[in-house]
């Protein structure tokens, strides 16, 4: 009688124990307006790096592109943007798009020696 | 005797069930958003994404991909969204480049005649596959799962651009000054620029010039769509001498300087200039 009774006192833990999690993780939803920029999604984020290069492309200030991809890592690195690259080009990017995050990997690469010796 | 306990033990279960899972999915692992789109991102996000088109357009002037990306942001009034923001970004010296491009950007979706309008009915919501309680995502797999064009060619059908009318400015037209006038009814010394077309309209958009000893700057009427349409402002440096042009080919204001005017005690403050400008 007295295993039955754990028994059942388990299975009403885990009911409950279920209940909060659905309550967590389905019903209490985060705010579905409050998402960061790194929740974005893959090729939302290469995109957004690809307007940094882009933006680089007139201004030609590392230190700004690095602050603007902070957003996305931190602390950026070249190898942030050189992942793009690779993404941009599995997305099918058109060659101008590479070459611009291609100019920007390169600057960051030689901006602060830090970036560049990041794994 | 056993058999008549009361089943009290599996409420008690049943509370410490849920106190464990709430502890785990609201503190421990809460759920967390991945894989969403801009307009999902708060709005420091969305301003930051946003500064980002307006900057990339800057670069490349492609319109219709800063178009197409803006859209992604589900704006309800995508010009009026980039006038506010380039609006808030000129108060900052720091961001005054942001703020430029946010308006060059606003001006140029106004050249066009079009002012995309996102319906509010197409927001996206919430959906089970964007919340996942899983704290990470995989890379490998985001990747493969992306769509394979680039993002600004997906965007959903709902948001279609829909043309309306617009008082295009005429950059040709020469703009003159029809009232000149002191004003001391401001906090700061301001040149008020009005701006009207012929029928006395007033113009959105219009590029007002503005110099002085050693320096230049220009603005954007239109960006202070709650004071109206076609005014602008620019503040002045007292004791400096500005001239000021609107559109390419209009009549050049000069001698601009912030008057001095005394409030109800006596004590002198500076006011400034209200400029109107029409076409003929």
């Amino acid at each position: 009688m007295r295993s039955r009774r754990v028994f059942w006192f388990l299975v009403s833990i885990a009911l409950g124990a279920a209940l909060g999690l659905i309550y967590g993780w389905v019903i209490h939803q985060p705010d579905y307006q409050d998402a960061a920029l790194t929740s974005l999604r893959k090729d939302y984020q290469v995109d957004l790096i690809l307007m940094v290069a882009q933006a680089y492309q007139e201004e030609q200030d590392p230190s700004l592109a690095l602050r603007r991809l902070d957003n996305l890592q931190d602390p950026p690195t070249a190898r942030l943007v050189q992942q793009a690259i690779i993404d941009a080009q599995t997305l099918g990017y058109p060659r101008s798009d590479i070459e611009s995050l291609a100019q920007l990997a390169q600057a960051l690469q030689s901006y602060a020696p830090p970036l560049g010796s990041q794994p | 005797m056993n058999e008549n306990r009361s089943p009290l033990y599996l409420l008690t279960g049943l509370i410490l069930g849920i106190v464990a899972g709430l502890v785990f999915s609201l503190v421990i692992s809460p759920a967390v958003y991945v894989d969403t789109a801009p307009s999902a991102l708060s709005a420091t996000d969305q301003d930051i994404y946003r500064s980002l088109i307006a900057l990339a357009y800057s670069s490349d002037g492609n319109l219709e991909r800063a178009l197409q990306r803006l859209q992604l942001l589900q704006d309800a009034d995508i010009r009026q969204a980039l006038a506010e923001q380039a609006q808030r970004l000129m108060a900052d010296p720091l961001t005054r480049r942001e703020a430029r491009a946010l308006a060059e950007l606003s001006v140029a979706i106004q050249q066009t005649g079009i002012n995309p309008v996102v319906n509010p009915s197409a927001a996206v919501s919430p959906t089970a596959g964007s919340v996942t309680p899983f704290a990470t995502l995989d890379l490998a797999a985001a990747v493969s799962t992306a769509t394979p064009v680039p993002p600004t060619a997906t965007l959903p059908p709902t948001m279609t651009p829909r043309p309306t009318f617009t008082r295009q400015p005429t950059l040709n037209a020469p703009y003159i000054l029809v009232n000149r006038e002191e004003i001391c009814n401001v906090d700061v010394p301001l040149i008020q620029v009005w701006v009207t077309d012929a029928s006395g309209e007033q113009m959105p958009g219009m590029r007002v010039d503005i110099f002085w000893a050693d320096g230049s700057d220009f603005f954007y009427t239109g960006l202070y769509p709650q004071v109206g349409l076609g005014y602008a402002d620019f503040e002045m440096t007292p004791e400096v001498s500005y001239s000021l042009r609107v559109g390419e080919s209009g009549q050049v204001v000069e001698d601009l300087t912030a008057p001095e005017c005394t409030d109800s005690n006596g004590s002198p403050y500076w006011g400034g200039w209200k400029l109107e400008f029409s076409q003929p």
